[in-house]
């Protein structure tokens, strides 16, 4: 169940008064303001105020927001660049002109002192935000704590990058039936990652499809829902023309 | 802090894959231009915002009076303002200045794309300097283009030529009034301003060069299998190999010609790339006139426009 309300900061939201301050657990861009009696909730930015029962007990908050730049979260999915190298570790940009995260050399399965992964710089990885400290540099890792195996994090080879907006990239990845996704799966076969920090990685058979493929999902962010199977329909068609006139 | 945009080698080897087989990641062939988009504000003269796919650049003309220079005492000022901020892109830093100028790459290209309008524009004598004299020696019109960079994805030069020549064709002066030394400066209400004389249009276009094969087959110069591309974006200019600016006007007379470094070309090709100049010039050129041209229908008042009919139409009594 969740309940969608636009907030603004300097809004007071009225948390029922019958919660005791343990059963809320706050999200991001969310703070609680102390009062007795009442819970008041303070959004810190523009956006939509989701409210999500766990359990019965525990209810979470959280503003969903739209930015432009990627900050990292610890448990974020990401997709990163190899820039550069120092000791045991990668450094690894994750959004143009921030400051870059690193990626030790273990924190790949199965990874010792003489079994190494070899990554140079300019590689493309799939990764998880491992750790976000304020005083030191974020720290991402290509392990699946839960299992201990790759579960699909490492290098990705190939394929094309498309940037996106952080929201739909988020919206992408926890929606298990993004309309988009569904309605290019007819189309193409295809291997996607999603990185919260808005980018997509992509990989088809084709370059043409590849191409398709990525400007539908790159569009999708202004399309209505009711237009995404036409609009995807046409773009395919329009590749196809594109590619036969190339051949001849 | 990174300072440069990190393309991953997946993208790089992927954009030349495609480029190698006719497309490119929006979708458009080798030698297609995005869609420009010319928007001009509509309560002022010479405000104009142009938009090149993401790029986007607004130029705004504005006129005084002042002294022209000494040794050219029958000529007015123009001044073309190209200051790129970090608001485009992070990737241009806050320029220090002429004191306090780093000789960083940032800021050589941003002297690059200033140098390049200045030559197009104000060396060809797009703007007939002559005409803006008022009194020799002492007073003259001084003009000045303001070009504002306000979205960063590749070809900020052909954009900002568009911008800087629509504005400068849009923009009206007041009228003025010379009896001697004295100088009568009309308000837009009492005179209709003035359009300032433009003598062709120069349009730059810009051509991109990579080569699949790698440099090397270039400097042999053997087979050339060199690839070329027009109005490119962000992630296609940084990896291009070389590029040429050509600056040309409606009547195919080249204004400008800039081929500075990069992978060596052959001079047939040069010729090649002119005539396709041409054909886009030629439209782009068109382009400016039809939006101008909308403009000044959306400007005419029809109450005015009565008002000044010397047959009113009189209501029968």
């Amino acid at each position: 169940m969740s309940v969608r309300q636009v907030v603004i900061p300097g809004d007071h939201i009225e948390v029922e008064s019958q919660k005791n301050r343990s059963s809320i657990t706050l999200g991001p861009h969310i703070s609680l303001v102390p009062t007795i009696g009442t819970h008041t909730l303070n959004p810190t930015t523009v956006g939509l105020l989701e409210e999500k029962h766990l359990s019965a007990k525990r209810t979470v908050y959280y503003v969903e927001a739209n930015s432009k730049r990627y900050l990292p979260e610890s448990g974020d999915n990401v997709i990163g660049v190899i820039i550069g190298s120092f000791g045991d570790f990668y450094r690894v940009s994750l959004n143009d002109f921030s400051v870059p995260v690193v990626l030790n050399q273990f924190s790949f399965p199965n990874a010792s002192k003489k079994n190494r992964p070899r990554l140079e710089v300019g590689d493309l990885i799939y990764a998880r935000v491992e750790s976000v400290n304020p005083n030191v540099d974020a720290e991402i890792s290509c392990v699946d704590p839960t299992t201990g195996k790759a579960e699909g994090y490492g290098k990705l080879e190939g394929g094309m990058v498309f940037k996106v907006k952080l929201a739909y990239a988020r919206n992408l990845l926890f929606d298990p039936n993004a309309h988009i996704l569904t309605e290019l799966v007819t189309k193409c076969k295809f291997e996607i990652a999603i990185g919260v920090n808005g980018k997509i990685w992509l990989k088809t058979d084709d370059i043409h499809s590849t191409v398709a493929c990525g400007r539908c999902i790159e569009k999708s962010q202004q399309w209505s829902d009711a237009d995404i199977k036409a609009n995807v329909e046409d773009a395919f068609a329009a590749m196809k023309k594109s590619k036969d006139e190339g051949d001849n | 802090m990174g300072l440069d945009y990190n393309i991953s080698n997946n993208e790089q080897q992927f954009v030349l894959d495609a480029l190698k087989e006719n497309t490119r990641l929006d979708g458009r062939k080798l030698l297609d231009m995005r869609n420009v988009e010319i928007q001009i504000f509509p309560d002022e003269y010479g405000h104009v915002d142009v938009k090149l796919g993401k790029t986007e650049v607004a130029c705004k003309i504005s006129a005084s009076i002042e002294q022209p220079y000494k040794d050219r005492p029958f000529e007015g000022l123009f001044q073309i303002n190209t200051e790129i901020s970090p608001m485009c892109s992070p990737f241009f830093e806050v320029s220090q200045g002429a004191s306090g100028g780093t000789s960083s790459r940032q800021t050589s290209e941003e002297i690059l794309i200033s140098r390049m309008i200045e030559k197009s524009v104000r060396r060809s004598n797009a703007l007939d300097l002559e005409n803006l004299c008022l009194v020799a020696g002492s007073k003259c019109w001084s003009v000045r283009a303001d070009l504002h960079f306000l979205n960063y994805d590749g070809n900020f030069i052909d954009a900002s030529c568009i911008a800087v020549m629509t504005a400068l064709l849009h923009f009206k002066r007041p009228d003025v009034e010379v009896s001697g030394d004295d100088i009568v400066v009309f308000d837009t209400k009492q005179r209709d301003p003035v359009p300032l004389s433009i003598l062709h249009i120069p349009l730059c276009v810009t051509f991109n060069f990579y080569n699949p094969n790698g440099d090397e087959e270039n400097i042999k110069g053997e087979s050339n299998g060199e690839l070329i591309v027009v109005d490119t974006n962000l992630i296609e200019e940084r990896l291009s190999l070389g590029s040429m600016t050509i600056t040309l006007n409606k009547n195919q007379e080249v204004c400008q010609l800039l081929k500075s470094g990069g992978l060596n070309i052959d001079a047939s090709l040069i010729m090649n790339c002119c005539t396709y100049a041409a054909k886009i010039v030629s439209q782009l050129t068109d382009q400016i006139h039809r939006v101008l041209k909308e403009d000044e229908h959306k400007r005419i008042n029809p109450t005015e426009q009565k008002e000044l009919q010397t047959v009113n139409s009189r209501e029968a009594s």
